[in-house]
């Protein structure tokens, strides 16, 4: 197949994918309409910088995608802060997955990717030990533990649970402080606090329902009430320097598209058009 | 023929040190205005430096105090045995950090080989800089017994076996003759497990975690600092470049010394 081939090949899949039922489709499209036009397309693999969160949801929507398109996806997991830096300091990839606005945004501005698009949302919840032996039910619970988890204030993980912390300080003031007494590691990515937690070093951990889900066989999830279930946004967005935009591009509309959808909620994420 | 041989050989030998000083000197250009522009007053950045002085300068007691008794055995003896201790304690030199983390906490951790026995005596190292010591002792030993046993191995047995039939006892024939005979040596070779220990980062970030001023040490402080200031990164990582340029330094003024006093002899 010609480059050109390929290409058109590319968008026929990214148009087949992009279901006019779903309304979070058109940011995607504008993302397409602002990318540089592509002096040729290359066919080399998709490369994908994942937040850690995202593992196996875009390891998932990898397989599916290459198994329709033929376009081999590469994924570099780490924390979206991580992954932030290394684009920063030039790193090439064709897609940024972040677990939240800010470092989405951040690059944003710095003319590194172009036009974040909210495909995904997950909530944050608290995981303990298997079995839970402290007994923990509530987020004031874990005040009482020997040793919390969280993520450094840098990772997307870690600025929710802050957040989270904080509402849950406006309800019952000085429960922030209590709580923030027994964080024993700022963890520099989701996976590293769910593993701490897992290995039984930490009695409890504040990450992602996802992840809770990830490891079920491993930790307990104490899920939070409703008003304080913070939720979280996942956005995918072109890298400016990529070298596959159209490939790029059919994933996001990949992402967006009802079977990409289903992939997310079948592991626990929830759709971008929920409040 | 043999022109061409050695340009190819010098060509080669260049991008080596080119591949090997470039990212040092960038790190120079990076940290040193960063430095001077005062990235280094933060209270993140000196709590970070007291907890990496005060864990490495107890691991490095702990090496020392553990070591050299050992270093003196594997110097004594040759035997398969002792063969197999020598391997063991220099395996940790080529252990992937990470993996040395994920086996000190199978080992030491809450729920590892140890970890029951540690809550029944009422202590637990988890997120304590006490994992970190133990974590720098783990990556660290091996430089300074490899460079003490190769010490003691090099004293001229004649030395010891007229102490000893002067009737020194075996305690004695260590501190009073194989002690001052290697001191210059076992000082290099702390250096080296001081160095290593400072810049201890995967088995620490694993084992003991990452929280300022209790377990977060140099290393970790530039891994945190970089997702949002590069600037500080850079400013830490230059910092450590220093001190450990200082510490190979010494290590390396040591080696010369027993080098020359050995062939002197």
């Amino acid at each position: 197949m010609s480059a050109r081939g390929s290409l058109r090949a590319l968008l026929v899949v990214a148009l087949l994918f992009a279901s006019p039922a779903h309304a979070a489709d058109a940011p995607a499209r504008d993302a397409e309409k602002s990318l540089p036009p592509a002096p040729s397309a290359v066919r080399g693999p998709l490369v994908v910088f994942a937040a850690s969160s995202l593992h196996e949801g875009m390891t998932a929507l990898g397989h599916r995608f290459t198994a329709a398109t033929g376009l081999d996806v590469r994924f570099n997991f780490a924390g979206s802060q991580e992954l932030r830096t290394q684009l920063e300091q030039g790193a090439q990839a064709d897609l940024f997955v972040s677990a939240d606005r800010r470092h989405a945004e951040a690059l944003e501005q710095a003319g590194l990717v172009l036009a974040p698009t909210l495909f995904a949302r997950n909530r944050l919840t608290i995981v303990v030990r298997r079995g839970n032996p402290e007994g923990v039910q509530t987020l004031a619970d874990l005040a009482g533990l020997a040793h919390l988890a969280i993520g450094a204030h840098e990772v997307p993980v870690g600025a929710y649970a802050e957040q989270l912390l904080a509402l849950a300080d406006k309800r019952r003031p000085g429960l922030a402080a209590h709580i923030t007494a027994k964080i024993s590691s700022r963890e520099l990515n989701v996976r590293q606090v769910l593993m701490k937690v897992a290995l039984g070093e930490a009695d409890a951990g504040i990450v992602y329902a996802t992840d809770a889900r990830a490891m079920a066989t491993r930790v307990a999830e104490v899920p939070l009430p409703p008003e304080l279930a913070l939720r979280t946004d996942d956005l995918i967005a072109i890298a400016s320097h990529a070298q596959n935009p159209p490939g790029a591009s059919a994933f996001i509309a990949f992402v967006l598209s009802a079977a990409g959808q289903a992939e997310l909620s079948a592991l626990g994420f929830s759709g971008p058009e929920l409040p | 023929m043999s022109r061409l041989g050695r340009a190819a050989a010098i060509s080669a030998a260049l991008l080596l040190l080119a591949l090997l000083s470039l990212p040092l000197l960038a790190l120079v250009t990076e940290g040193a205005p960063a430095i001077l522009l005062g990235a280094l007053g933060s209270p993140l950045v000196l709590a970070a430096v007291r907890v990496s002085l005060a864990t490495s300068l107890c691991s490095l007691l702990l090496v020392l105090l553990l070591g050299t008794p050992l270093a003196w055995i594997l110097a004594q003896r040759r035997s398969a045995a002792l063969g197999a201790v020598e391997l063991l304690v220099q395996l940790p030199i080529v252990l992937p950090p990470s993996l040395a983390g994920l086996a000190l906490l199978f080992a030491f951790g809450r729920r590892g080989l140890l970890g029951a026995l540690f809550a029944h005596a009422g202590f637990s190292l988890a997120f304590s800089p006490a994992a970190v010591i133990l974590a720098q002792l783990f990556v660290a030993s091996a430089f300074y017994v490899q460079v003490a046993t190769n010490a003691f191995r090099a004293i001229d047995e004649r030395l010891l076996s007229v102490a000893r039939t002067l009737g020194c006892s075996p305690a004695r024939v260590f501190f009073s003759v194989a002690l001052p005979l290697s001191l210059r040596a076992l000082l290099g070779g702390a250096a080296l497990a001081w160095a290593r220990a400072l810049g201890e980062f995967g088995a620490t970030l694993l084992f003991a975690g990452n929280l300022p001023g209790v377990t977060q040490t140099l290393p970790l402080a530039i891994y945190t600092a970089l997702e949002s200031d590069t600037r500080t990164a850079a400013a830490l990582g230059l910092l450590l470049l220093i001190v450990a340029l200082l510490l190979l330094l010494l290590a390396r003024r040591s080696a010369a010394g027993l080098l020359t006093r050995w062939s002197s002899r």
